[in-house]
């Protein structure tokens, strides 16, 4: 079977093999570049500051990693690859079959059909994880420069394409092409289905489920004092409630104070404000007394997830994924097994 | 003898359709069966229930000492050829050979490159690129290379010229000389296979109409032409398969033994064809079955 399963995919080995390597070619000549520009701010910061080839007290203008179409480019790549998988090699991998009527030919040698499916899903299976665990470990290098700069690796969008998260996505695709196939038994059908699947999976996950494998952390404090997070956190919210513990709605356009509309904040601010108009930040100096002592019932709160609980999200979420793959293919293989050939 | 087939009340339902219905074979060891019926009469159906590619809705059936199962020492004691010829078509014949070593544990696959040699069919062509006769032509010999027991084949020679047909009924017989197995071969018409079989099972609108021992069947029937009368006395002593009527003569095929004492009657044997055709008129339309003379091609 693993003979049947090589000659069958050396060509979509060879090509998916070569479509990695592209993809990886992409991320060194950017990473690469990424790398001698984080590396010439830090040294050119460093010299001006006069204290040696480290960070400290050097600040690096947030639109240096960020910006460049190409970051943006290919992070969104890196975010379809787990799918293309999945699609071009887990969908047809039974349906193909089917529609050429082979596994009728498969099927009748002397070998059980969870046999051949175990085989034949489990070296694309393999496939897939190889692929994905290529293209995350460089692009874990890759993104490193900027998340050093920007603290971003929780986010999603980042947190997706980094360590473990993208093989298991992979793994999924590839679960879920083959379950796609094994049910529905057309290719192109079953490759839609697999595009859908995967969207809404990964989308669901990100957006509604992610946030709360942990219940995540918030910490209030009055409007004077300073939350300080520290690490590549996750903010989930953040504002501020006055003492009737009413949310606040941030400024918009308006004058405004520690974050606060001027307008929302007692009268005893009221000379918070700049007649200019416009945003502007105040500092505590500039307080008067009334005003610090209307104040003091204000909270400002930020709930997130903290740095520390990086490693556990990618863990759950590797799970999760893992798991979803698994069902699919128990799946698969009872659909195989009990509906007719 | 010892039965490869039986079946005990076998039903097959498509969600509204009966493919197959209250279905009762037995095919002994060692013979050659046609399963003959009209397209849409179930063969393939029965054939895939017998291979465990499908499942029966309803009844038994034991096949080579069990009911059909996932299990590598009964998949190796049968083999199963559809009707579509499924091939992997950018295989070469060489690679199918592959496969099918891999695959099984029992392979001969000298058995295949010998008889593909003497059909001159390629070893080294994608088996999509070979004519339609060359590819049923590797389906049956690989079909043959796992030395199964019991082969069923879906109508193997329905897309085959006739000098091709002729090639591939050779092929099987003389493994079925060579191995003693038992051979199930679907077809809509008697003649493509009349020399090679000695078992008939006739099925007809999802029903068996008829089954067992080619000779034992021609025996049994009788076809009896006379003066258009009343059937009535014949019917009390034979069973009635068709009654033909012209405004003269009333055609019948006949079954049973019994003497026929009416000297009205002219006797004589039938042919299997005949035989074949009367049993799936019977089903037909009776406008349809009334325009067609025994006998004659539809």
């Amino acid at each position: 079977m693993t003979w049947l399963t090589w000659r069958q995919y050396r060509a979509q080995f060879a090509v998916g093999t070569a479509i990695v390597a592209a993809l990886c070619l992409l991320l060194l000549l950017t990473g690469l570049q990424l790398v001698s520009q984080y590396h010439a701010i830090i040294t050119e910061c460093a010299s001006a500051n006069g204290n040696g080839p480290t960070r400290v007290n050097c600040s690096i203008g947030g639109g240096l990693f960020s910006g460049g179409p190409t970051v943006g480019f290919v992070s969104l790549i890196l975010l379809a690859t787990p799918v293309l998988a999945g699609l071009f090699l887990g969908a047809p991998m039974v349906a193909t079959e089917f529609e050429a009527g082979t596994t009728q030919f498969g099927w009748m040698q002397g070998i059980t059909r969870a046999r051949w499916l175990a085989v034949k899903a489990g070296w694309l299976l393999l496939a897939a994880a190889a692929w994905g665990a290529g293209i995350a470990a460089l692009t874990t290098w890759w993104a490193s420069p900027t998340n050093a700069e920007h603290g971003s690796e929780f986010y999603p969008g980042r947190f997706d394409v980094l360590y473990l998260v993208p093989v298991a996505y992979a793994v999924f695709a590839m679960a879920l092409g083959i379950c796609a196939g094994a049910l529905i038994r057309r290719t192109v059908p079953a490759m839609a289905v697999t595009l859908g699947g995967f969207i809404a999976a990964r989308l669901g996950v990100t957006l509604w489920l992610r946030a709360h494998y942990l219940s995540p952390v918030t910490v209030t404090r009055g409007l004077l004092a300073q939350i300080r997070l520290t690490g590549s956190y996750w903010l989930i919210s953040q504002g501020t409630r006055n003492p009737a513990g009413q949310l606040i709605a941030g400024p918009q356009d308006q004058p405004a104070a520690f974050g606060v509309p001027i307008s929302s904040l007692p009268k005893a601010c009221a000379g918070l404000a700049k007649p200019a108009g416009g945003p502007i930040s105040s500092s505590a100096g500039g307080l008067t007394s009334s005003c610090r002592a209307a104040i003091t019932g204000f909270r400002s709160f930020v709930t997130y997830q903290p740095a520390s609980r990086f490693w556990p999200f990618q863990g759950i979420e590797t799970g999760i994924f893992v798991v979803l793959a698994a069902i699919l293919l128990a799946v698969a293989a009872v659909g195989l097994i009990r509906r007719d050939a | 003898m010892t039965t490869v087939i039986q079946t005990r009340g076998l039903v097959k339902q498509f969600r509204r359709v009966t493919a197959l219905s209250d279905c009762d074979v037995t095919v002994p060891e060692g013979r050659i069966c046609a399963l003959i019926g009209p397209n849409g009469a179930g063969k393939t159906t029965l054939l895939r229930l017998l291979s465990g590619l499908a499942r029966p809705t309803a009844g038994q059936m034991s096949v080579l000492g069990g009911a059909p199962r996932q299990d590598p020492a009964w998949l190796a004691e049968i083999g199963f050829l559809a009707q579509e010829i499924p091939l992997y078509r950018r295989f070469t014949a060489d690679e199918h050979i592959s496969i099918g070593a891999h695959l099984n544990r029992r392979w001969d696959a000298a058995l295949v490159r010998d008889r593909l040699k003497s059909l001159n069919i390629p070893l080294d062509r994608a088996a999509g690129s070979l004519s339609g006769g060359q590819r049923a032509q590797l389906a049956l010999t690989l079909t043959l290379a796992k030395k199964p027991r019991l082969v069923l084949l879906d109508e193997p020679v329905a897309a085959l010229d006739p000098l091709a047909r002729r090639h591939f009924l050779a092929t099987m017989a003389d493994a079925v000389a060579e191995s003693g197995l038992t051979v199930v071969l679907s077809s809509h018409l008697v003649a493509d296979m009349e020399r090679v079989v000695d078992y008939l099972i006739l099925l007809s609108a999802s029903h068996v109409q008829l089954s067992g021992d080619i000779d034992a069947l021609l025996a049994e029937h009788r076809v009896l032409v006379g003066p258009r009368k009343d059937t009535a006395a014949i019917a009390r002593t034979h069973t009635i398969v068709q009654a033909v009527h012209t405004a003269r003569q009333t055609t019948l095929l006949v079954r049973g033994t019994a003497p026929v004492i009416d000297p009205a009657w002219e006797g004589s044997d039938v042919g299997l064809e005949e035989m074949v055709l009367a049993y799936m008129g019977q089903d037909a339309a009776p406008a349809i079955s009334r325009l067609t003379p025994v006998g004659e091609e539809q």
